[in-house]
């Protein structure tokens, strides 16, 4: 039992510690700094609703990410038994933070330093070395709203499409006590150390109904002309899964640190959860525009305006039991009204053209975190085109990304290689991306 | 689950759980779980004569309860543990030597029922200051002890007077005992 509560604690702490953005499929994107794609590229329309009315240019087409990164996954597949000598938590970790569907050509290696722990009777200190650089400085609060591919039709400017919706959020946090002993300092009598961990997540799945179309149009909005489009997408779901932790794992040390009775580990956790028969409607909102001109845009699009779902859930909670110390989950309700929220999130962008090179940028408000990308792209003929960019990720670090197109009659491929800090240590990563794109 | 540390304990996991050689050392200050009181013996007068006089083994800590990191033997393997023992000797009058014992054992057994784990001379000669330091090697079973929630110990001294001149009269102080313990990761 502890066995198996160390390693999910230990996954907890790894993968709640950092913050991470996600992959980003679309070869090309990924080569532009991940910047939405001017004219309504890869991935626009579900930023910005305004995009599926922005007229398309002639290159524009579809493409198809390549899973590159399965190849070496399915050759040399991480170890799963804990019990193995080969399992590694630091791999898995970053397995989550990095799907192998990149792939990843420099990861950085994790801490490998020894570790010291000193005892005496009144005296306790761990001495960590590079190992306490994974855990957060302070609150981390990681989280994101995924949209999934929406498939569907329109007629005119309506359109109707299916997607899915995956919201997860977590906050891990350290109290003073518990932070100064990662750091080093010396464990304290008469002193509380706590860690608490809440997090939730749910799924849904359901319409998308809207409407997407030009206000103004005058000429080619690309060239002399003038364009404005708006948006607007109700969300029309239902609820597949939902579940919320608030968890509370704290320890108070006594007159001496070692005394003669062991310190009581407390532990307190809180649970909502409901499957695909507790899960009822949700409905939201996205609205975007978009205004071109003199070959510029300018676009915002704002998604989840009261996103809200409703669940019938079981509630439970979990402790320790004091005299045992043995874990017991209790159902203390079922079928209890509750409502989530989605959050809001927004994301602003421009794009010109300067010279020979199409620039584009864009600022995301996210989950807990605020991103900016910033791309370009020239091409060379009509065959090749080449590109670079760079964004601020979620660990607040400057990446850069570059990229070429080859473009062969209808078919084109597309290869981009950015680095990244969705590791552990949060140090600099670099992985490959590619892709097929069709062209009309 | 009544346990202490155990934060501290994933922790430890955590550094154990990657890639690679690295270790848990663990330093058990077992000098400190010492009240300050039994960490020095003093003796004399022990008159001379032959065949020399010897007191046998008397207890200068009897069966001490240690109090150390619980869970630590469900992540950590250990490796290899050493004895760090130093102590001063202080010679007034006298020559003769005294044999210093460290005992340990689990929480179910009186460490004087088990072989000692350190077992050192010191020679003692009149009027002269001896400092005594030694590291030595531990086997599996006591290496064991040091990653349980509790552990017993007892310290003894054995002293042995002189055969001829003055009479023996000194005093032996403890200033050190303390365990490293080298512990790779147990799978879990």
């Amino acid at each position: 039992m502890l066995r198996r509560t160390l390693t999910l604690a230990l996954l907890v702490i790894l993968v709640g510690g950092g913050a991470a953005s996600a992959q980003t499929f679309s070869a090309r994107r990924m080569a532009m700094g991940g910047v939405v794609l001017a004219s309504g590229g890869v991935g626009s329309s579900g930023a910005n609703v305004a995009y599926r009315a922005v007229p398309r240019t002639s290159s524009s087409c579809w493409t198809l990410p390549l899973p590159i990164g399965l190849i070496p996954f399915l050759a040399d597949p991480p170890e799963f038994d804990s019990n193995s000598p080969d399992f590694n938590i630091y791999e898995l970790a970053n397995l989550l933070y990095n799907p192998p569907w990149n792939l990843q050509l420099r990861s950085p290696t994790a801490p490998g330093n020894d570790i010291s722990i000193t005892i005496g009777k009144n005296h306790l200190a761990v001495d960590l070395g590079d190992v306490k650089n994974l855990f957060p400085e302070d609150q981390s609060r990681i989280g994101a709203v995924l949209n999934g591919p929406a498939p569907g039709f329109g007629i005119r400017h309506f359109f109707l499409a299916a997607a899915p919706l995956v919201h997860f959020e977590n906050d891990l946090s350290f109290n003073d006590a518990l932070r100064d002993a990662i750091d080093g300092e010396e464990f304290r009598t008469n002193t509380t150390y706590e860690m608490l961990d809440r997090g939730h997540g749910q799924a849904a799945a359901g319409v998308h109904l809207g409407w997407a179309g030009p206000l103004v149009q005058t000429g080619d909005p690309r060239g002399r002309g003038l364009g404005f489009y708006a948006g607007a997408r109700v969300k029309l779901m239902r609820g597949l899964a939902y579940a919320d932790a608030d968890n509370s794992v704290a320890f108070t040390t006594a007159e001496e640190l070692f005394a003669i009775d062991p310190v009581n580990i407390n532990y307190v956790g809180r649970f909502h959860e409901a499957g695909p028969e507790g899960g009822g409607l949700g409905r939201g909102l996205d609205v975007g525009v978009v205004w071109m001109a003199g070959g510029a845009e300018v676009g915002l699009g704002v998604n989840d305006i009261g996103t809200t779902f409703d669940w019938r859930v079981k509630e439970s909670i979990a402790y320790n039991e004091p005299i045992s110390g043995d874990y017991v989950q209790q159902v203390i309700a079922r079928d209890v009204p509750l409502t989530s929220t989605v959050p809001t999130t927004a994301v602003a962008n421009a794009a010109t053209r300067v010279g020979r090179f199409e620039v584009a940028g864009d600022v995301v408000r996210g989950v807990n975190v605020t991103i900016w990308h910033l791309g370009a792209e020239t091409r060379l003929g009509k065959i090749l085109a080449l590109r670079a960019g760079a964004f601020v990720d979620a660990n607040e670090l400057l990446q850069y990304t570059a990229g070429t197109g080859l473009r062969l009659g209808v078919i084109g491929v597309d290869l981009a290689v950015a680095s990244h800090s969705r590791n552990l240590a949060r140090e600099r990563g670099l992985e490959l991306g590619a892709g097929l794109a069709f062209y009309h | 689950m009544r346990t202490r540390g155990l934060i501290l304990i994933v922790v430890a996991a955590l550094a154990l759980a990657g890639c690679g050689d690295h270790d848990l050392v663990l330093n058990v200050d077992v000098l400190s779980y010492l009240d300050p009181s039994v960490r020095a013996v003093h003796f004399g007068p022990v008159p001379a004569m032959s065949p020399a006089l010897v007191s046998g083994e008397q207890a200068l800590v009897d069966d001490e309860s240690i109090q150390l990191l619980d869970g630590l033997d469900d992540v950590a393997d250990v490796r290899s543990i050493s004895i760090w023992l130093s102590a001063f000797a202080h010679d007034s009058t006298g020559s003769g030597s005294d044999t210093l014992r460290i005992y340990a054992s689990d929480e179910n057994t009186h460490p004087l029922t088990t072989t000692p784990v350190v077992e050192t001379v010191v020679n003692l000669v009149a009027g002269q200051d001896t400092t005594l330091d030694v590291t030595v090697p531990a086997d599996s079973r006591v290496a064991e002890l040091f990653i349980q929630r509790r552990m017993r110990l007892s310290v003894t001294t054995s002293l042995r007077g002189p055969e001829s001149g003055d009479p023996l009269n000194g005093r032996v102080e403890l200033r050190t005992i303390e365990a490293i313990v080298i512990a790779g990761r147990k799978a879990f």
